[in-house]
């Protein structure tokens, strides 16, 4: 006993010491913490993941070039991360750490529609600006200011994307959509629902099946004695899209496929495998290393390759893009103070790694919290994400 | 409704359950002997998935020996698992359901740090699909389904015909007796430990390339061999295939008429009416 | 053939047997008689290895067995047929023979074996094919015994073989134990509540009360003891 309260006096002191020399270095760099959220493990996890790295490589781009500059103040960034694995609770409990614990003004990155709403009521009140990349209209609206989309969702995406399917594909008159059974799920079904009638489909089934299932025989089986032309994975995560779509032609579907929500194809297709993938449509999908994507999207994809020896989709790009709107406004506004940030976030558009980017939504949400840029549709050709349409979403032609 | 649509609703259940009949059975066959429940269940389950995933899907080896190396591995691993960790607890149900459940916490976070969390695809060995009078079969399945039943098969010769699997059933049915006949009670439990393991790692090697590999990928196989084995009575085999396929009926024909998340709690529906009426399952003996 | 020394058992704090000492030579039937809860059992489990012995010494054929699991006892020459009877209700009868030869590799000895045990038990023959658990109490028993003869042991020891039989079929069990003796030249260790039956078949007996061997001698001498008259031989 008196000899481990000897060691730990010895390292108390040690620790003191060099508290002592590294303190005056510090006082130059003020730093800025910055929280992220996301499912890191289980089904989704690769939403997790592609959130934590956007932000991590904004994150270090940031330090490395001396780090964020605003007002006479230099930062540098640290990036605190948790996961909550997809589920409401967990986001709750995690949003509370990341807010009373280490302190956190900015919340950049979740996904997961239902831990988004959890998120939210610990943000709001305590005007945490608050950037996902969640679906659903509920996450973003008047009585929640201080909440952002960063990335393109079904309502913005739906009519454009068959609009154009309705152009080039003349031959689909019945579409069936399958989605998980949840907030995200639904919104996404409503919205393709909803654009579909719109453009005179014929909605053939809208179905839900829970989170986490493997077997979608029974389901698809459902599906299929509708006869649709055309399949919507609308808003299946992934690894499940990829099961449903290989399950589907294991049925006998062979029509053309969509995936109005969908993001990392490349994940897609190694579970669906190369046959049951070619073909699937996607307004939300991107392929970095197109020649149609903008070249600081390829170069983006290419450091991203670089370091974490994968593909990044859509959400990489997007908390990327958030990550920089953000630390800009902040720059613009001269001010940590997140009053003073949302000023200047809707203030003028950015200049992002999309391109040019704009805040907007009123006219489905009611507020100005939906960053908005170019839809481009992807198609999966031979295992590979081809970019082959753009098109713009109904509020950004205005 | 037409009568095509029912029966393959019906196939469709029929599809995997006997996948899930040797999870289940592997969950019996070691409560029976070591009279603990083994919560870890779904963990070797996912061990198998995972040998799939690197011995065929990486290493390219042949799909059938593939599924033989994940039986012996998962065996060999259960073996393992049982004189560092459970030998002592046989027959302390309590204290071993505490350990199995931190031992499924152990291995699901391993597998997270020594796999990785995302599922890894394990492609098909086998594609097309069969069409019989309008009904749809997938050839994977197909094989699958008759690889489980070979198993089961197998399983049921190993217990009726071979001297370890005779040791097996007599200590299922009375330990000291067995012990008093020379049986040597702690070689058969680990024994049986291990090919109750096997099992469950021979469906893992079943269904990965069926769905993917994932480290949690071992709770749903799990929660439908506890049904199975509620349903068709703890330590009997044909009461699990008998289960097996009622689960798969009820599941498959569920899908048709009713929403997924009622789906799944039809199986729990289940349980409860044979809890009711047959709290031993419906061909559990005494 | 068998010794018991200062054979001790106790469940947690409880001593079930304190000090208890018994042989049986060679050959020799040998009987332990006494009430309920006087230690028999837990005396039989420790010499098999059922249970750990907490004191003492059990030497059979010469070898301390005291610390040894049963499967190896078992091999070594000593067939324990249990209280209770224990049999395997889900296997046929020939099952169960089967088991008790467990660990015989003998293919055809074994064939023998079994071949003499129906031929010893003809109900047992009648029934090879039912399985133990739908077998009347008397069946039961005498499958009990078959089994244990299975091993081809050299001494067998038989845990309250008369328990709940009817007075024709526990005279019926007196005959196949002597007879058993007679023939294979096997020892035995009885133990009995039924002590007009034990002190019939054997040539000395133990009387055990509370744990403790209270009387010993030959079996002609206790049954003229008053103690064992009274307490067990119904005055």
């Amino acid at each position: 006993m008196r000899i481990r309260g000897g060691i730990a006096a010895v390292v108390m002191m040690a620790l003191a010491a060099t508290a002592g020399t590294t303190t005056p270095g510090a006082a130059q760099d003020k730093t800025l913490t910055i929280g992220v959220l996301g499912p890191l493990s289980g089904g989704a996890a690769s939403y997790g993941v592609e959130l934590v790295r956007g932000a991590e490589m904004r994150a270090e781009e940031i330090n490395k070039g001396g780090g964020l500059k605003v007002g006479s103040d230099v930062y540098r960034i640290k990036l605190v991360s948790y996961d909550h694995k997809a589920l409401a609770a967990d986001a709750a409990t995690a949003a509370n750490k990341l807010v009373f614990q280490d302190k956190v003004k900015y919340i950049i990155g979740n996904a997961v529609g239902a831990t988004c709403n959890a998120v939210q009521t610990v943000t709001e009140p305590e005007k945490v600006l608050f950037s996902f990349v969640c679906w659903g209209t509920s996450n973003l609206g008047p009585d929640k200011p201080h909440s952002f989309r960063a990335m393109l969702s079904q309502w913005e995406v739906a009519e454009p994307f068959y609009r154009w399917v309705k152009e080039k594909h003349p031959q689909v008159k019945r579409v069936a959509a399958i989605s998980p059974n949840d907030t995200s799920g639904k919104d996404t079904n409503t919205a393709v629902v909803k654009a579909l009638k719109g453009l005179g489909f014929e909605v053939a089934a809208d179905e839900y099946y829970e989170r986490g299932t493997k077997d979608f025989y029974p389901i698809l089986t459902k599906i299929l004695a509708t006869k649709p032309d055309m399949l919507d994975v609308a808003a299946a995560p992934p690894g499940e899209a990829g099961l449903i779509l290989k399950q589907a032609r294991e049925l006998g579907f062979k029509g053309p496929k969509g995936w109005t929500a969908g993001v990392n194809p490349v994940t897609l297709v190694s579970i669906a495998g190369k046959e049951a993938a070619e073909g699937v449509w996607s307004p939300a999908n991107i392929n970095v290393k197109s020649d149609f994507v903008s070249a600081t999207v390829r170069r983006f994809g290419e450091e991203y390759e670089k370091r974490y020896k994968e593909v990044p989709g859509v959400i990489a790009v997007a908390n990327y893009a958030a990550f920089d709107v953000f630390t800009k406004a902040m720059q613009d506004a001269r001010s940590l103070d997140t009053d003073k940030v949302l000023a200047a976030l809707t203030q003028k558009p950015f200049d992002t790694v999309w391109g040019r980017l704009v805040l907007g939504g009123k006219e489905t949400y009611g507020i100005d919290r939906q960053f908005l840029y170019p839809v481009v549709i992807s198609e999966i050709r031979d295992g590979k994400v081809v970019d082959i349409a753009q098109v713009l979403p109904a509020a950004l032609k205005k | 409704m037409s009568i095509d649509l029912l029966v393959q609703a019906l196939l469709n259940g029929f599809g995997l359950a006997m996948v899930y009949v040797l999870v289940a059975l592997g969950l019996t066959l070691i409560f029976s002997i070591l009279e603990i429940i083994n919560f870890a269940h779904g963990e070797f389950y996912m061990l198998g998935g995972y040998v799939t995933y690197y011995a065929y899907a990486l290493f390219g080896l042949n799909y059938f020996a593939t599924l033989g190396l994940a039986i012996l591995t998962v065996g060999l691993a259960g073996v393992v698992a049982e004189r560092l960790i459970f030998h002592d607890l046989r027959g302390k149900a309590l204290n071993a359901f505490i350990v199995s459940l931190g031992l499924l916490w152990v291995m699901q976070a391993g597998a997270q740090l020594a796999f990785g969390v995302l599922d890894k695809p394990v492609p098909s060995a086998f594609s097309g699909i069969v069409r019989v009078l309008g009904l749809v079969i997938s050839v994977e399945r197909l094989v699958v389904t008759l690889s489980a039943i070979v198993l089961i098969v197998a399983l049921y010769l190993f217990l009726r015909l071979s001297r370890p699997g005779r040791a097996m059933r007599a200590v299922a049915q009375d330990a000291d007796a067995a012990a008093l006949q020379g049986v040597n009670i702690e070689a058969v439990a680990a024994l049986g430990f291990g090919v109750g393991c096997a099992l469950a790692g021979g469906a893992g090697g079943l269904l990965a390339p069926v769905f993917a590999v994932s480290p949690a990928m071992g709770a749903l196989p799990v929660v439908k061999a506890f049904i199975i084995i509620i349903v068709g009575g703890m330590g009997s085999l044909p009461g699990a295939v008998l289960g097996g396929l009622l689960l798969g009926g009820v599941e498959g024909l569920g899908a048709l008429f009713m929403g997924s998340a009622a789906v799944n709690i039809l199986g729990f529906l289940m349980v409860i009416a044979v809890l009711l009426v047959r709290p031993r399952g419906l061909v559990g003996g005494a | 053939m068998l010794e018991l020394t200062d054979l001790r058992v106790h469940y947690g704090n409880v001593a079930a047997v304190d000090g208890v000492s018994v042989t049986v030579e060679e050959g020799e039937i040998v009987a332990i008689i006494g009430p309920n809860g006087a230690g028999k059992t837990s005396t039989l489990r420790a010499l098999s290895g059922l249970v750990r012995a907490s004191g003492g010494r059990v030497v059979f054929r010469g070898v301390d067995i005291s610390r040894w699991r049963p499967h190896r006892i078992v091999a070594l020459g000593l067939s324990h047929a249990p209280e209770g009877r224990r049999l395997f209700p889900q296997m046929t009868v020939i099952e169960n023979l089967r088991m008790g030869a467990y660990r015989r590799r003998d293919g055809l000895a074994i064939e023998r074996s079994l071949a003499e045990v129906l031929e010893r038990f003809p109900r047992l023959a009648e029934r090879r094919r039912q399985l133990a658990g739908t077998l009347s109490g008397g069946e039961q028993q005498m499958l009990t015994i078959g089994r244990a003869l299975m091993s081809d042991p050299t001494m067998l020891v038989l845990d309250e073989p008369s328990f709940g039989l009817a007075p024709l079929i526990v005279r019926e069990i007196r005959t196949i134990v002597e007879s058993i003796n007679r023939d294979r030249k096997v020892a035995v260790l009885l133990v009995e509540q039924n002590a007009r039956m034990a002190l019939a078949v054997a040539a000395r007996a133990y009387v055990m009360e509370t744990g403790r061997i209270v009387l010993s001698g030959p079996a002609a001498a206790l049954r003229e003891s008053p103690h064992v008259k009274a307490a067990y031989l119904g005055g």
